[in-house]
């Protein structure tokens, strides 16, 4: 473990030399790298988070013709990249177009609509298993789809939960091909969610010989933001990355009135204002400088305070949690579910949803 | 009608990328992955683009004396179905060289070296060597020798 280990969503001091290598202009960008170079040790340091940049820090360095004894290893990197995502979206796209021609529609989320729309290119976004989303009510389809197609749920005892709290439930089969599916795109305030939240502004892009949609580019922000910004032991700093390139590619189009109504609507003002504001203030984005200030604007929930503390704590950690922690985790889920906004109101209906739950759990046991 | 042989890369199972002078291919069928480097690059962009091997022999003549050995490597690229034939009915319907891919064809012709593909079959293997630790200088694909 290096010394600059962290699980914090906000990149630490070597992982922000890599996103400016990739993404600050060409003076910032090499001086960064030789810095990174300085301070890392290659065969010890980099971490994992780190390691799924690389074949961005590549493909810049490319760019800017720069070559030292790393670019071998680094290429390889990239290579090892195009071909794995290859082959997902090779095994996606079959996947997908059986799911179709059963009558359920297919979104695709995070490494395939970013590849193919964002980067414009399979190497420098690599992915290890394929996202997609379905709509709410074709979510038991889907799971049967998957089921007769040899896939087997991560968690049996957790789907039966998440079919009606959660966002959805990954899948994988013989081979290890893993599919993530989710029937919620954000977890954040189900009950404020519309069924066609997303879905009326996706788009159909091609992938191999069929088609499958994509989020509009302020809803993919707006997820790729909120996903990131949470606690993973797997440091996801590349939503920054991520965020910069749907910025600076749909910077015309972009809907930011819709963006700050979701973000309101989802609950996620607080992660999406400190993304936003990480990369307005590390990277020149001025274009971010008016949807920060009506962000601003805007006081979040309790709600929402005590969701996003516990994503921060807790976020996507698998670990067994300590008895308090459990009751507040226990806590934020219910936070996540309710869409009261009166705190008493609030608070009455939690102890009726507790009850609830601990007398489901007593039966269960029975 | 004057008819011709062209070759066009077999889509959508095979995908490739040309990158700082190095053509990666990959049959998504088999998961077999290629690399074809200098200059096997040239012919294989000329190729891929709606081009024949006649063509490039035409353009130097110096390369008649070498026709063997860039038909090897057309017919490699053709049993591993990389690429397929197409007969056209024009002349016109030919991909035209560039300006660099001549001047690559001249480099060949200067200093003639023959066009050579690496091919890796056991692509699942090759997905789990570590990308930093578990290969040599030049890189994933290529395992570190024992004594490195």
């Amino acid at each position: 473990m290096n010394k600059y280990s962290s699980e914090s969503p906000l990149p630490n001091l070597p992982q922000e030399l890599l996103l400016k290598v990739a993404l600050s202009d060409e003076k910032e960008a090499l001086d960064s790298w030789a810095e990174w170079k300085s301070i890392t040790d290659f065969e010890n340091d980099v971490d994992l988070g780190s390691l799924r940049l690389l074949p961005l820090v590549f493909h810049r360095l490319q760019n800017l013709s720069h070559l030292d004894e790393l670019t071998g290893r680094l290429k390889g990197i990239y290579r090892k990249s195009w071909s794995n995502n290859q082959q997902l979206i090779y095994k996606a796209s079959l996947f997908i177009d059986e799911m179709r021609k059963t009558g359920i529609n297919v979104m695709a989320l995070k490494g395939i609509p970013l590849s193919l729309e964002v980067y414009n290119n399979l190497a420098i976004r690599p992915m290890y298993d394929v996202d997609i989303l379905v709509p709410l009510s074709s979510k038991m389809e889907a799971i049967q789809f998957l089921r007769g197609k040899g896939f087997t749920p991560d968690d049996e005892r957790i789907l039966e939960y998440n079919l009606t709290y959660g966002k959805g439930m990954g899948f994988k089969n013989e081979s290890g091909f893993e599919i993530d599916l989710h029937w919620r795109p954000l977890l954040d305030s189900i009950m404020n969610s519309d069924p066609n939240d997303f879905w009326d502004k996706a788009k159909p892009v091609e992938i191999g010989n069929t088609s499958v949609l994509i989020m509009s580019p302020e809803d993919e922000l707006l997820c790729t933001l909120v996903h990131g910004l949470r606690r993973n032991p797997l440091p996801p700093i590349r939503w920054v990355a991520d965020s910069v390139f749907i910025v600076r590619k749909n910077h015309e189009t972009i809907d930011w009135d819709r963006f700050v109504t979701y973000s309101v609507k989802y609950k996620v003002m607080i992660q999406v204002k400190t993304g936003l504001n990480y990369i307005y203030q590390t990277f020149d984005m001025p274009v971010l400088k008016d949807v920060i200030k009506s962000l601003n604007k805007i006081k979040p929930s309790y709600s929402e305070k005590v969701i996003i503390k516990h994503a921060q704590w807790f976020g996507d950690q698998r670990k067994n949690f300590s008895f308090p922690e459990r009751i507040f985790t226990f806590y934020a889920r219910y936070l996540r579910f309710s869409s009261n906004e009166n705190f008493f109101k609030l608070h009455y209906y939690f102890l009726k949803y507790s009850l609830s739950r601990i007398k489901n759990r007593l039966i269960n046991s029975a | 009608m004057n008819k011709k042989r062209v070759f066009r890369v077999n889509e959508p199972h095979v995908v490739y990328e040309t990158i700082d002078g190095e053509t990666i291919i990959m049959d998504l069928r088999t998961g077999s992955y290629y690399s074809i480097e200098w200059p096997g690059v040239v012919i294989w962009e000329y190729l891929a683009s709606g081009g024949n091997l006649e063509n490039i022999l035409i353009e130097d003549q110096r390369l008649e004396a070498h026709q063997n050995s860039m038909h090897h490597f057309l017919n490699i690229l053709v049993q591993e179905s990389l690429i397929k034939e197409e007969i056209v009915q024009n002349t016109d319907d030919v991909a035209v060289l560039s300006d660099e891919q001549k001047a690559e064809i001249k480099k060949l012709a200067d200093s003639f070296k023959a066009p050579l593909i690496s091919k890796y079959t056991d692509m699942q293997e090759m997905l789990l060597l570590d990308p930093i630790h578990d290969v040599d200088e030049k890189g994933w694909p290529e395992p570190k020798k024992e004594d490195e």
